[in-house]
């Protein structure tokens, strides 16, 4: 009886043994979807420019050997990437046609970065984001950004800072996103405020290449020509509404809506006065919303708190007391309103954009207002009062 | 004659239910409850599960009634040849209607997401072959294999689940209890269908040796799956938002897209996506099984094997039959919101019947 049972049970365990090997074997197959790596043609940033044609997009390329030559043949200080443009009706028929002129399949697997350019953008970006969503390949981690003037340009940027253009723009973003002067680029971000829109409106770092010195050859100007920027700069905030691009917030304006969105890492704010600069580099920042009820009208509250660190001191012959910093601290704390007041009046006055997620607020905090109401006609009107709550936490190595 | 053939514990049948529920939760489900009702979904998930503790407890009452049997064969007791014959064959169909909705779900996922190149009838063929292969060797390979791959199988939720746990924004779900009577009803109603699972607990009582322990067991079955689920629909609205969660096909496949450990250990979704359709895989053998049995006992077969081919065939035809994968979304969520009904309903057309012929049936089978 027990080798009965014995035999049963290694006569199940046989058979889930070959179940296992027979389907983790078939989960090895690549079957027709198989790429071999040198097919494929590594597309690590797109740009996209309006054309006559619809749409014309830049593809920066990551090269397996720089200059096109076999690895260590001398291609060391070349450019890692190569960047064409092709005109197409759209972009998804851009992308199709690439393999025409690459020989090769795009990948967007590990593209880093889509920049749009101005003119694009105030047509609208509708097309992109449903193109770059319905990408199998495309991460949510890709970094979008508005450039002043065509995509083009930054697409053939040649940073020296970095070897990889498209690295180096990645991390130009992020750091920009951290110290506020640009607005999170995320494309999960950009995603979840298009679906939201007009409770949230799209908002997307806006950047130029710094222009460079006219080249000079034999002491002359080379007239029409133009060297590669090697250096990006960051402009501030791009405001959409629903798809389409309707301005700009300069970099002050830039850093009032990241403090109503907690987006702040590192950023220095500087107190001017009589005797000199006082600069905090804040490191914390945090907002919440309340609403209030004045005479039957709606009133959002929000109460911004920041603190950081105190880095420069102009007072070279006064100690830092505690009295003294709660004296500047108020400084501070109008100079923070005062930055959040100007993109509060930017967004509801120039460009009725609810950037901020205001209307987002006001829905998970009174549902039945917004219900009564449309975002795009209310958000004008709406009063909020700002309070803002500042401190300096360390003074750095010295007290004097 | 089926405790003769194989024999399992109740862990096991617990834990072949638990990925018959996870094996399908990367397909549509999150999607459809999401779309139905909205960021409450996972209240609505809760309510499904309460909904399949009451399927599983009219199962383990009737699986008590007849213990050495199984429903093919005890239907017939209750009803007599033919009615009993049909509840058996009805039964039949439902299995395989589920198993082929999950496998053209399965094929369709794949395409969209992973194998872009690959015939879809590829994948469903592949996948076919591994089933027969899987029915053919039985429930306690079945049982078994599932077993061996449980842990990683449910360490791959686990970790999709709390990674995304950890970048939800709670104010997506607020505020909570607003959603209409109606859709929450749907929704729950779907949910309770995706974790009863395709009736696993009254198809496969008979096979349990340690029988007094699959009530608890299923119980422990329904309240993990119904919280990973309720995690899951977390995760995904919290962290989308609802209002993007609803335009997404495959939500929880964007969720794994989007876990990395670090900046080094990036884009592991096919690492997770192979460990989850284990879990389909063993899923749609199990239904394959159950419907094969089901049909050699109706009919009186000696064995089920030779139902396997024919039944593959029949579900290779079923699976090209929607045009499109919106037509193919559109049928998952019309079965999955409506199952739950067919499933209530043979249970308590069985209860009913075994409770108004008293406990001869007891006497005469068990």
């Amino acid at each position: 009886m027990a080798r009965k049972a014995n035999m049963h049970w290694c006569r199940s365990l046989r058979g889930a043994v070959l179940l296992a090997a027979i389907s983790l074997a078939s989960l090895l197959s690549g079957c027709w979807s198989a790429r071999e790596i040198e097919d494929l043609a590594f597309v690590m940033a797109m740009g996209v420019d309006t054309d006559p044609q619809g749409v014309r997009i830049t593809y920066q390329l990551a090269l397996s050997a720089p200059g096109g030559g076999e690895p260590g043949a001398g291609g060391g200080a070349q450019s890692p990437v190569w960047v064409t443009s092709l005109a197409a009706p759209s972009i998804a028929e851009a992308m199709l046609r690439l393999p025409t002129v690459l020989g090769q399949e795009p990948f967007t697997g590990h593209t880093l970065a889509v920049v749009v350019g101005e003119a694009y953008a105030r047509e609208g970006i509708g097309e992109l984001l449903d193109f770059l969503a319905r990408d199998r390949q495309l991460r949510d981690r890709v970094r979008l950004a508005v450039a002043f003037g065509t995509a083009e340009e930054v697409m053939k940027a040649e940073p020296r800072i970095e070897a990889m253009p498209a690295e180096y723009l990645f991390n130009l973003l992020m750091q920009g996103q951290e110290t506020g002067v640009v607005p999170p680029s995320g494309f999960l971000g950009v995603r979840i405020a298009f679906a939201n829109r007009p409770l949230m409106q799209i908002a997307l770092p806006a950047l130029q290449p710094a222009p460079m010195p006219v080249e000079e050859r034999n002491g002359e100007a080379a007239a029409g020509e133009t060297k590669p920027s090697e250096v990006i700069e960051l402009k501030g905030t791009a405001v959409f509404r629903d798809d389409r691009l309707v301005g700009f917030l300069d970099e002050r304006e830039s850093r009032g809506v990241a403090w109503l969105k907690e987006n702040m890492r590192m950023t220095a704010v500087s107190i001017r006065r009589v005797e000199g600069t006082i600069t905090q580099l804040a490191n914390f920042s945090s907002a919440r919303f309340s609403v209030r009820e004045v005479d039957g009208a709606i009133r959002l509250h929000a109460r911004v708190s920041q603190d950081g660190n105190l880095t420069q001191w102009p007072h070279y012959g006064q100690g830092i007391t505690h009295a003294f910093l709660k004296q500047i601290e108020q400084d501070l704390a109008s100079e923070v309103a005062a930055e959040v007041r100007a993109a509060l009046a930017a967004l509801q006055g120039e460009f009725n954009a609810d950037t901020i997620g205001l209307g987002e607020e006001l829905r998970r905090l009174r549902p039945q207002y917004l219900g009564l109401r449309n975002w795009d006609e209310s958000f004008r009107e709406l009063e909020v009062d700002i309070e803002v709550h500042a401190a300096f936490r360390r003074v750095g190595l010295t007290i004097r | 004659m089926s405790r003769r053939t194989a024999t399992i514990s109740a862990r096991q049948l617990m834990l072949l239910k638990l990925t018959g529920i996870t094996g399908t939760v990367f397909l549509g489900a999150v999607s459809l409850i999401t779309t139905l009702a909205g960021a409450q979904g996972f209240i609505a998930v809760l309510g499904g599960g309460l909904l399949s503790v009451l399927v599983v407890y009219m199962a383990v009452t009737l699986g008590r009634r007849f213990p050495r049997l199984t429903p093919f064969e005890y239907a017939r007791t209750i009803y007599g040849r033919w009615l009993g014959s049909l509840l058996g064959l009805s039964i039949v169909i439902f299995n395989l209607t589920s198993s082929t909705l999950v496998l053209r779900a399965l094929g369709d996922f794949l395409i969209t997401a992973v194998l872009p190149d690959t015939p879809i009838s590829i994948t469903i063929v592949t996948m076919l072959f591994l089933v027969c292969i899987g029915a053919w060797l039985g429930l306690e390979a079945l049982a078994r294999f599932n077993e061996g791959f449980f842990g990683i199988i449910f360490l791959a939720w686990i970790v999709v689940a709390g990674a995304g746990l950890m970048r939800i924004d709670t104010g997506w779900l607020r505020p909570v209890f607003t959603i209409e009577p109606v859709p929450m009803t749907r929704a729950a109603l779907a949910s309770g269908s995706l974790l009863v699972n395709g009736i696993v607990v009254l198809m496969f009582y008979s096979f349990v040796d340690d029988q007094p322990q699959v009530f608890k067991y299923s119980l422990w079955a329904v309240l993990v799956g119904s919280s990973l689920i309720a995690a899951l629909q977390i995760a995904v609205v919290a962290g989308y938002s609802p209002a993007l969660a609803e335009t997404l096909n495959y939500p929880i496949l964007e969720l794994a897209r989007n876990i990395s450990f670090g900046i080094f250990l990036e884009r592991l979704e096919a690492v997770y996506l192979a460990i989850w359709i284990l879990g389909t895989f063993v899923k749609i053998s199990m239904l394959f099984y159950a419907a094969a049995l089901g049909l050699s006992l109706v009919t009186g077969a000696k064995s089920y094997h030779w139902f396997i081919p024919p039944l593959a065939a029949i579900s290779f035809y079923l699976s090209f039959q929607a045009d499109s994968v919106p037509q193919s979304h559109l049928w998952e969520g019309m079965f999955n919101q409506y199952a739950i009904f067919y499933q209530i309903g043979v249970m308590a057309i069985l209860l009913l019947g075994a409770v108004l012929r008293g406990s001869k049936a007891v006497r005469d089978h068990g």
